[in-house]
């Protein structure tokens, strides 16, 4: 195919309307970094005695390093369980097809149809019978319960391996849990990566299951110290939006470095997490 | 080859955790809405059958209808605003330039963030009066000042905008990677027919990414039938309720007024509109293979 000839002109349009749509980022940024003076006379320019204060001040206290823990704590559980889980229901229905499984096939991607809100209420009594209310591993265990999505990528791919992989491997004595955590899971490299970054997108932005589960304070996530300190009347944004930054690196780093497997991912599945 | 009964018994404590997670915290939810949308739940008290008497109270509740039709609103003008300049913008991506890869990366990242966070971000620059930026630009073109998040209308139009700013750039790079899979010699027969952009962008691109779109739009009408960060960090639900999301709706009735029986049949109306919209997604996937 011919390379076409590159355009000036497209550049001069889109560029301007990339400056428009990555502004709000910019002024967050350059937010974080102005005193409370500087961002009442001046919040959209640049900061003329940029300071690391409201940054400092974000982590004063023990509680704000307890806070961002939590947030990777809940994420990183989340992300793991949930690739496990689902990994591993896709494998025991693609080489168990008994009439059995395939009816719980279907049965577990029946989460397609359902959403949070019509799970809520119900949830919200559950959490408080059970105890589960105020616990991380509560929010842990509602994000290891929405395996549609990951179960339905990783049956795609563990469908369209060869199944002489798993016979050789049988044939030389390897169990069924030896087979899937040496042959399938890893040969599933790519739909996982796909998944992981889903899977990470969705718990570490996650606002309504935390803001209902986890009321007290030093249990919450990143995300519910800034609406706690927006909420009050007269808002310190500079502080706030410094923790906002720092809700933003690890997102910020994931985008870079899975750029390729979001798109692909998303145009293979038809999906967005 | 035949699975030994030993082995039956392994994969099925395999699939174990799944189900079980699945059941207890999808599941076993779900049909308590159902139950609780069709009795009189009280605490301390059995449950008993009322049939539609729920339904009946919460589509007479002003604030359960109120909160469906701003939803309908917000899933239907962002679906449809989305898709339009998803498309626009994707055929711009198909353009050859020299930064085109950094400018898809810059208008997909606002998907990767909190969506509270976007509302945040977004809502000084929409301030009403001459505090906003958007005011103050307005402004510096002899413009008058727009009550952005203070005018009902203004508020609904700053929760589409910050929509459209969060979603673009994903959807358009979506349809990009679809429109890079047309076969190029199609283009060439445009060519010679003498099509110009418009009409190839018409007759050939859109024609054939269009399977694809339709399922994007079910996708983008369902995401859009679970607002509820978007409006509750950029107005609050207000000016007085206006902006009030289906989810809001739920946890005011539910969790602060414990009317837990017009708050669970709302729970059970945002279920079916969202089952009704992912069975024609599936239809429509069906079709696109088959």
């Amino acid at each position: 195919m011919k390379r076409k000839k590159k355009s000036v002109l497209m550049d001069l349009i889109m560029l301007p309307l990339c400056a428009i749509v990555a502004y709000p980022f910019i002024y967050v940024l350059m937010g974080a970094f102005k005193s409370r003076g500087e961002f009442a006379v001046n919040p959209y320019g640049w900061p003329q005695s940029a300071t690391i204060q409201n940054f400092l001040k974000a982590f004063e206290g023990v509680s704000f390093i307890r806070i961002l823990w939590n947030n990777i704590f809940i994420t990183a559980l989340s992300v793991l369980a949930v690739t496990i889980i689902s990994a591993m229901a896709a494998y025991a229905v693609v080489y168990n097809n008994c009439k059995v499984n395939r009816g719980i096939r279907i049965y577990l991607l029946l989460g397609f149809f359902i959403p949070f809100q019509a799970t809520l209420l119900p949830l919200y009594q559950l959490y408080s019978s059970m105890g589960l209310m105020d616990k991380l591993y509560g929010i842990i265990l509602l994000h290891a319960g929405s395996i549609s999505l990951p179960f339905f990528m990783f049956y795609g791919s563990i469908q369209g391996l060869p199944r002489e992989y798993a016979e050789a491997a049988w044939m030389d004595g390897c169990s069924v849990p030896g087979t899937f955590f040496r042959i399938i899971f890893p040969l599933t490299r790519p739909v996982m990566i796909t998944q992981v970054i889903f899977t990470f997108f969705a718990t570490w932005n996650d606002y309504l299951a935390p803001s209902l589960f986890l009321t007290s304070r030093d249990k919450g996530v990143l995300i519910l110290e800034v609406t706690r300190s927006v909420s009050r009347n007269s808002v310190d944004w500079g502080r706030s939006f410094a923790v906002v930054t720092i809700t933003l690196i690890l997102p910020f780093i994931f985008f870079l470095a899975a750029q390729k497997y979001l798109i692909s991912g998303m145009a293979a599945g038809g999906v967005k997490g | 080859m035949k699975i030994k009964g030993r082995d039956k018994i392994q994969y099925q404590l395999f699939l174990l955790p799944a189900v079980v997670l699945f059941t207890v915290f999808v599941m076993v939810p779900l049909v308590m809405c159902f139950v609780y949308s069709f009795t009189n739940y009280t605490v301390g008290k059995p449950l008993e059958f009322v049939g539609l008497k729920n339904y009946i109270a919460a589509l007479k509740d002003d604030l359960v209808v109120d909160s469906i039709g701003f939803t309908l609103l917000f899933a239907v003008v962002t679906t449809v605003g989305i898709t339009v300049l998803a498309l626009i913008l994707a055929i711009a991506f198909t353009k050859n330039c020299y930064t085109g890869k950094l400018q898809r990366a810059v208008l997909y990242f606002p998907s990767c963030i909190s969506l509270m966070v976007a509302g945040y971000a977004w809502r000084n620059l929409m301030a009403s009066g001459g505090e906003g930026l958007i005011n103050r630009i307005i402004m510096l073109f002899g413009g008058e000042a727009v009550g952005w998040l203070s005018s009902p209308f203004w508020a609904k139009m700053g929760i589409f905008i910050v929509a459209l700013w969060i979603d673009l750039g994903w959807c358009a790079t979506l349809f990009y990677a679809y429109i890079q899979s047309i076969d190029e010699s199609l283009y060439e027969v445009a060519l010679m027919e003498g099509a110009n952009a418009f009409q190839k962008a018409w007759y050939v691109t859109i024609p054939l990414i269009w399977p694809s779109v339709m399922i994007n739009l079910t996708l983008l009408l369902s995401q859009g039938l679970k607002v509820y960060e978007i409006p509750q960090a950029l107005t609050n639900g207000g000016p007085m309720r206006t902006t009030y999301t289906m989810t809001h709706a739920i946890l005011v009735r539910g969790i602060t007024e414990w009317e837990f029986g017009i708050a669970s049949a709302t729970g059970v109306i945002i279920f079916l509109m969202t089952a009704v919209l992912c069975a024609i997604q599936l239809k429509l996937g069906e079709k696109k293979e088959g």
